[in-house]
């Protein structure tokens, strides 16, 4: 593959161009879009471009890219765990908001 | 009885110093540090979504940072927008100073790091900005000033004297202050070593110390924190700006 010796200054600049574009569509969708769609919609919408944000910075500026395949394993099946205990919280935390004015439960 | 010691022919990588990762020891150690790190702010996130998410009422962001230094007006979340993108800014000239580091350009590793602890450095003073307005307003560990308008959706910011008249049971969201202070802290305090890291590593490629060394795998470790630093952002930005 073209790029496996490592980044040029072509493709560290593409990156920087990549992750300002991705910022400005977020800043343009919070003010033009938050209202029109939903809130659950919306919000994965943003949490989606942060996330390919993420992988632009940590694939190519971060060299992630470039390196040994179990490497990227270890990393990514830790942050894996990391963001189901994200979701764990936040279905757990729902249940909580229902549940937390009952009398005689928590 | 005695027991005989065998000697082993060491032998292909037990003979040590073969890396199995593919980073050296010193990379390999700092990408684990940073995934420790990622760690803490992510409970630091979890427990922010945990504890809002459980109330019905929560302050919209386009209201409460809306100000802009130099200029009056309401401007929803300019301020954090210029500094996202000063750290994103930062993050390329980090880069940058690496590559010309793999290329054993010192004059040129030396701009791009310095470019680099400017960009940090102003993004410590917008924070500090931030910091202070909203202060100024009322927010605080104990107090937050920004409440549910008169149709119960919209946020207002309430003087000190519209609160006292209200009692603790009412007021909304009062832990708000005290995840923004937290969490914008500890990204705040991490970018600060971030900076000082820099400025040592800069002295150091000024002194020659990696010409020397004949490599400039310290300036890389530096830019592996410093990136996280930027990912941070990424995420605080997202959570409490955003969504």
């Amino acid at each position: 593959m073209a790029g496996d010796h490592g980044p040029t200054k072509k493709s560290i600049l593409r990156v920087l161009g990549i992750l300002a574009i991705i910022t400005i569509i977020e800043l343009a969708s919070f003010y033009v879009l938050r209202d029109p769609l939903g809130k659950g919609l919306f919000n994965t919408m943003m949490i989606s471009m942060s996330l390919l944000k993420c992988f632009y910075i940590v694939g190519e500026f971060m060299h992630m890219k470039y390196e040994f395949k179990q490497f990227v394993f270890y990393t990514l099946v830790t942050v894996t765990l990391l963001f189901w205990f994200v979701g764990a919280i936040l279905w757990e935390g729902s249940w909580w908001n229902g549940v937390r004015f009952i009398e005689g439960y928590i | 009885m005695s027991a005989e010691l065998v000697e082993f022919e060491h032998e292909g990588s037990w003979k040590g110093g073969s890396k199995p990762f593919g980073p050296s020891y010193g990379k390999l150690m700092m990408w684990f540090f940073l995934v420790s790190d990622a760690f803490t702010f992510g409970t630091f996130l979890i427990a922010y979504g945990g504890l809002r998410f459980t109330q019905d009422w929560w302050p919209d962001p386009a209201e409460v940072f809306s100000s802009f230094p130099g200029i009056d007006g309401h401007l929803p979340l300019a301020f954090v927008t210029l500094m996202t993108f000063i750290l994103i800014a930062s993050s390329y000239t980090m880069v940058m100073a690496v590559y010309e580091g793999h290329h054993g350009n010192r004059k040129s590793v030396i701009w791009w790091l310095l470019a680099t602890v400017v960009g940090g450095a102003a993004f410590l003073g917008c924070q500090a900005i931030e910091w202070t307005h909203l202060m100024h307003q009322g927010l605080s560990f104990w107090n937050n000033p920004f409440q549910p308008g008169a149709d119960g959706i919209s946020t207002v910011v309430r003087s000190a004297e519209e609160l006292a008249t209200v009692s603790a049971h009412d007021i909304k969201a009062i832990n708000f202050g005290q995840l923004f202070f937290v969490i914008t802290g500890f990204h705040g305090s991490h970018v600060l070593s971030g900076v000082v890291l820099m400025i040592i590593i800069l002295a150091n490629a000024v002194g020659g110390t990696y010409e020397r060394r004949g490599h400039y795998e310290m300036v890389e470790k530096v830019g592996l924190y410093w990136h996280f630093v930027d990912l941070v952002w990424v995420f605080v930005f997202l959570v409490f700006y955003l969504i």
